[in-house]
């Protein structure tokens, strides 16, 4: 009779964590999984997005070869990697440098509320405020210029311009996330280092350099993935703030997807290119946390 | 005895059943997009139906224009199609294949054609000689003038057939308004290859051979499309117009409602929103010759879907939309012109001289703009990849010459992709 108990539970145990795991699988497979699947599937096909499964037909590699040969596509490949480039360290040594700051100001709490609050708005509405900042016409910038009699920057209309305008929006409306997840590194570090390397006469900045930042590296590793995932998938914000423009110097992947799969109704050549996104993504990550060690301390 | 009473009960439950059948409560989606004038226009449109057919009402999901053709390929997608939707002239050739068939419902193709204006092409209502779309309302690309600057300067813009300007002439009046009232610009223009198409066709360019099947713009037609793109990118170059619309994406109509244009080159469609807005008078001039008159025409259409829930009853209310009850009801409460050739004045109190200002530069838009843009299946990737194309000679990162080319090269491809399909 007890053998037959211990079976018993053994069995429930063994179910448990699948149990567990169901739900999340389930969602993940429902709304990841299948899409990403029937992604892959129409990018080889001649798919227009309206299509009934027996007018498709398989066209091979056809609309990976049309993508790669497009100056569009290429153009804002070059643009989505160029701004992924930029914003990715200044992205991750800002949000360092705040997460550091705060955790040595005492009473810094309104600091990191001030720094977080950009992250609670849409990425819409931060694009639209920041054109009211940079607009040629009505920017309040601008506006300070022309009062004081200035030639003022054509911001938005200057490719090398709006790109930095662009990175100034990203930057303030992001850098408080990516801040508190630092912040919650540097607390989880031991103060007895900290005590020790001031017994040994260590600066507040070789501190910095010698203990945080090292032990820092499973948040690093973290803040550098996410931060990726999100420069190859930016799109709101800069469509808001530039509309791709000037002369689509700042046309990102995803718009350019966007765009070729509902306006040009090129589903499937659109679905080629969020593959040729997703793979790079992929490939990036793996890489990251390769280099990494997945965040391991030494 | 037995019988007859069987009978009769049978006969007064059919009754009852056609009855009910008859009167079955139906209520058909209908995908729109549109403002606040739009949307309680097509109400009223649908609410005159409904008056017609009780049992019949409406369930209007409101979209942004934006975001109409991702809608609609969703819900297309799923299966579950609107009864009822609003699409752009540049959207119609896309849902060509998905369509309701009303040819039975508004008595045959030809009968349909012959009740609209004649400049129209009737293929982009039709496919296989099928009716497949019902004209809402044109429009043109006008020239809407700030009234209140122009009377200020002293300078007279034209209302009269006679007394239609120039190009040189044009150009001078918005010069003088601009000095002499130190507004900020002469010229706004809506960003929109086909907006900008308007002047060459005036300079007597065009894009496409008569038949569709090349492009001629830079080829027989390359002197003229370089003249009227120069004369654009000059606009900018001096000044007339902001590069901030055109290059650097900002907003003509901020400018247009803040009173620093003295005139606005845009779709005529929504000017009547503008009274809503803006502190000044304004008003439709007529726009400027080169070597001939032109207009673009744009418009929007209803169409219905084939797999929607009621496709019998969705084909009927697009028969009424199509009659001169449900089309006047819409263009009229929207200050919109009529595809309908009976139908070219609806009173629409002080809107009614510029309607029919815009009614004329319609009638005077040659076959060549027509021919070009009544395309539906080649415009969506016209609209999308020339526009960089214009942006770029603006902005000096290409000549004239070279963005001519460019265009010439886009606009083949696209052809190449409509005709390999057929």
């Amino acid at each position: 009779m007890k053998r037959k108990n211990r079976i018993a539970v053994s069995a429930g145990d063994k179910a448990a964590p699948y149990l567990f795991v169901a739900p999340n699988f389930v969602i993940l497979t429902i709304f990841y999984g299948i899409p990403l699947a029937m992604g892959l599937i129409y990018s080889f096909t001649n798919y227009d997005g309206l299509m009934s499964f027996s007018q498709i037909s398989f066209v091979g590699l056809k609309n990976y070869q049309t993508v790669l040969n497009q100056s569009a596509f290429i153009r804002a490949a070059t643009n989505t990697l160029k701004y992924a480039v930029s914003i990715v360290p200044l992205m991750t040594v800002g949000a360092l440098l705040l997460a550091w700051l705060t955790t040595l100001i005492k009473r810094a709490y309104w600091l990191r509320v001030l720094a977080y609050v950009p992250v609670t708005i849409s990425a819409i509405a931060v694009g639209l405020i920041w054109r009211w900042v940079f607009d040629t016409d009505f920017g309040i910038l601008n506006s300070m210029f022309y009062s004081l009699g200035l030639e003022a920057p054509r911001w938005l209309e200057t490719k090398s311009l709006a790109f930095v305008v662009v990175l100034i929006a990203t930057l303030w409306s992001r850098v408080g996330y990516f801040m508190v997840l630092y912040v919650s590194g540097i607390e989880n570090i031991s103060q007895q280092y900290y005590e020790a390397a001031t017994i040994d006469g260590a600066s507040l900045w070789q501190s910095f350099t010698r203990i945080t930042i090292p032990l820092l590296k499973p948040t690093h590793v973290m803040v550098l993935i996410l931060n990726v995932i999100e420069a190859f998938k930016a799109y709101a914000l800069v469509y808001a703030l530039t509309r791709g423009g000037p002369v689509n110097g700042t046309t990102m992947m995803i718009q350019h997807i966007y765009e070729t799969s509902f306006a040009k109704m090129r589903m499937a050549q659109g679905n080629a290119m969020a593959m040729l996104l997703f793979f790079a993504i992929l490939l990036l990550t793996i890489i990251q946390y390769a280099l990494g060690k997945g965040g391991e301390l030494e | 005895m037995k019988r007859i009473i069987a009978l009769i009960i049978c006969l007064v439950l059919m009754l009852c059943a056609v009855i009910g059948l008859a009167e079955e409560a139906v209520v058909l989606d209908v995908l729109w997009s549109g403002d606040a004038i739009q949307m309680a226009a097509i109400e009223s449109v649908l609410d005159a139906y409904t008056a017609k057919h009780p049992n019949v009402t409406f369930n209007i999901i409101e979209t942004v224009y934006e975001d109409s053709n991702a809608k609609i390929q969703t819900m297309l997608a799923g299966g579950e199609p609107p009864a009822i939707a609003r699409v752009s002239d540049t959207q119609v050739g896309l849902y060509k294949p998905y369509a309701l068939d009303l040819t039975d419902y508004v008595g045959g193709t030809e009968k349909f054609t012959s009740e609209y204006m004649s400049n129209l092409d009737s293929s982009l209502f039709t496919y296989n000689d099928r009716v497949v779309a019902v004209p809402l309302y044109v429009t043109h690309n006008g020239l809407v003038v700030n009234k209140d600057l122009f009377e200020q300067a002293g300078v007279a813009y034209p209302t009269a057939e006679e007394d239609i300007w120039t190009w040189d002439e044009f150009l001078a009046a918005l010069n003088t308004v601009k000095e002499k009232t130190g507004c900020e610009y002469g010229l706004l223009w809506d960003v929109s290859v086909h907006r900008w198409a308007t002047m060459l066709y005036q300079y007597g360019g065009r894009i496409f051979s008569d038949d569709r099947t090349s492009v001629v713009m830079n080829t027989e037609y390359r002197e003229q499309s370089i003249e009227a793109l120069q004369c654009f990118v000059d606009m900018h170059q001096s000044g007339l117009m902001p590069t901030s619309v055109w290059v650097g994406g900002g907003s003509a109509n901020d400018i247009w409602y803040a009173g620093e244009a003295a005139a606005f080159w845009c779709g005529t469609w929504g000017i009547m929103n503008f009274m809503n807005v803006v502190d000044f008078e304004y008003d439709i001039a007529y726009t400027p010759v080169k070597v001939q008159r032109s207009s673009v025409i744009g418009g929007h259409y209803t169409m219905g879907f084939k797999d929607c829930k009621y496709p019998e009853i969705a084909a009927d209310v697009l028969a009424f939309m199509h009659s001169k009850e449900g089309d006047n009801i819409y263009c009229h409460d929207t200050y919109s012109l009529s595809y309908r050739a009976d139908s070219a004045d609806l009173g629409w109190d002080k809107a009614t001289d510029m309607l029919l200002r815009s009614r004329n530069e319609l009638d005077n838009t040659p076959f060549e703009s027509v021919n070009d843009w009544m395309f539906a299946d080649v415009t969506p990737t016209l609209m999308a990849d020339c526009k960089p194309i214009i942006q770029a000679a603006i902005a000096g990162e290409m000549t004239v010459e070279e963005a001519i080319d460019e265009f010439a090269v886009v606009a083949q491809d696209a052809l190449d992709v409509y005709w390999s399909s057929k």
